[in-house]
């Protein structure tokens, strides 16, 4: 279920890496994560980091010098939130 | 019905106007689609277009408010746009839906590039909403919505 969500942060990845100045990436930082053991609070943690990273991109958008650039971490904003809306309540057939 | 693309000041008020246009087509678009759908027969579908349409009369306003507020005439809405493909069945007008959405995301894509401060903030929130309805008109997710066709689309 979230194999698609692993694909989208990797393109993502792989986009801003060749969109940003090279001398201006940080190294990632390493975080201590733990997932929960259980699949539905395991899920919840992800649908959580995924927000608040959406939330980020956005803020980013904003502070962005480059138009180009803001509108490439926006696009990034938005393809999680598509992905947070499928992930959140699956879509039904119109009608 | 997709506003012409033209140069753009550095204000952003020139992208501004190209936003109203697309809203304007978007305001008779799903107009006529949600006129064009039973709500009887298919509430859902209806209730979506009927959302769409009150989002984007909302947009539109608030392009008109903001235009006004730089001193400048707000473009007018044409009498008529044609439609993105015919209207004959639910398909279609799920169809016609989404391509219309998927328009209105793009060109707030735009906006985000040519504009800053809080008229950019609001673009990326309006971005973000536009790029999350396509879902309910049988969009597929994208992996950069509103970018003009960066990257594919996602899995």
């Amino acid at each position: 279920r979230l194999t698609p969500l692993l694909a989208l942060h990797q393109a993502h990845l792989a986009e801003l890496r060749r969109a940003a100045p090279a001398k201006s990436l940080a190294k990632a930082p390493v975080f201590a994560i733990t997932v929960p053991a259980r699949a539905p609070k395991a899920l919840a943690a992800v649908l959580e980091r995924t927000q608040a990273l959406r939330e980020e991109c956005n803020a980013s958008a904003v502070r962005a010098e480059s138009g180009s650039f803001a509108r490439l971490l926006a696009g990034v904003g938005a393809g999680l939130a598509q992905r947070l809306a499928l992930l959140e309540a699956p879509v039904r057939s119109a009608g | 019905m997709r506003p012409r693309t033209r140069a753009l000041d550095r204000t952003g008020t020139d992208s501004l106007q190209v936003a109203l246009a697309g809203e304007h087509a978007a305001v008779y678009v799903f107009g006529v689609l949600a006129a064009q759908t039973s709500q009887t027969v298919l509430p859902k579908l209806w209730s979506d277009l009927d959302a769409a349409y009150l989002w984007h009369r909302a947009a539109r306003d608030e392009l008109v408010r903001r235009i006004t507020e730089a001193r400048q005439t707000p473009v007018a809405a044409a009498a008529a746009y044609r439609l993105p493909n015919a209207v004959d069945n639910v398909d279609l007008v799920t169809r016609a839906a989404l391509v219309t959405e998927q328009r209105v995301t793009d060109t707030y894509g735009t906006l985000v590039a040519e504009t800053a401060g809080g008229l950019r903030r609001w673009a990326i929130r309006s971005l973000d909403e536009s790029a999350v309805r396509q879902l309910r008109f049988r969009g597929r997710p994208e992996i950069f919505p509103g970018t003009g066709g960066l990257g594919n689309q996602d899995r």
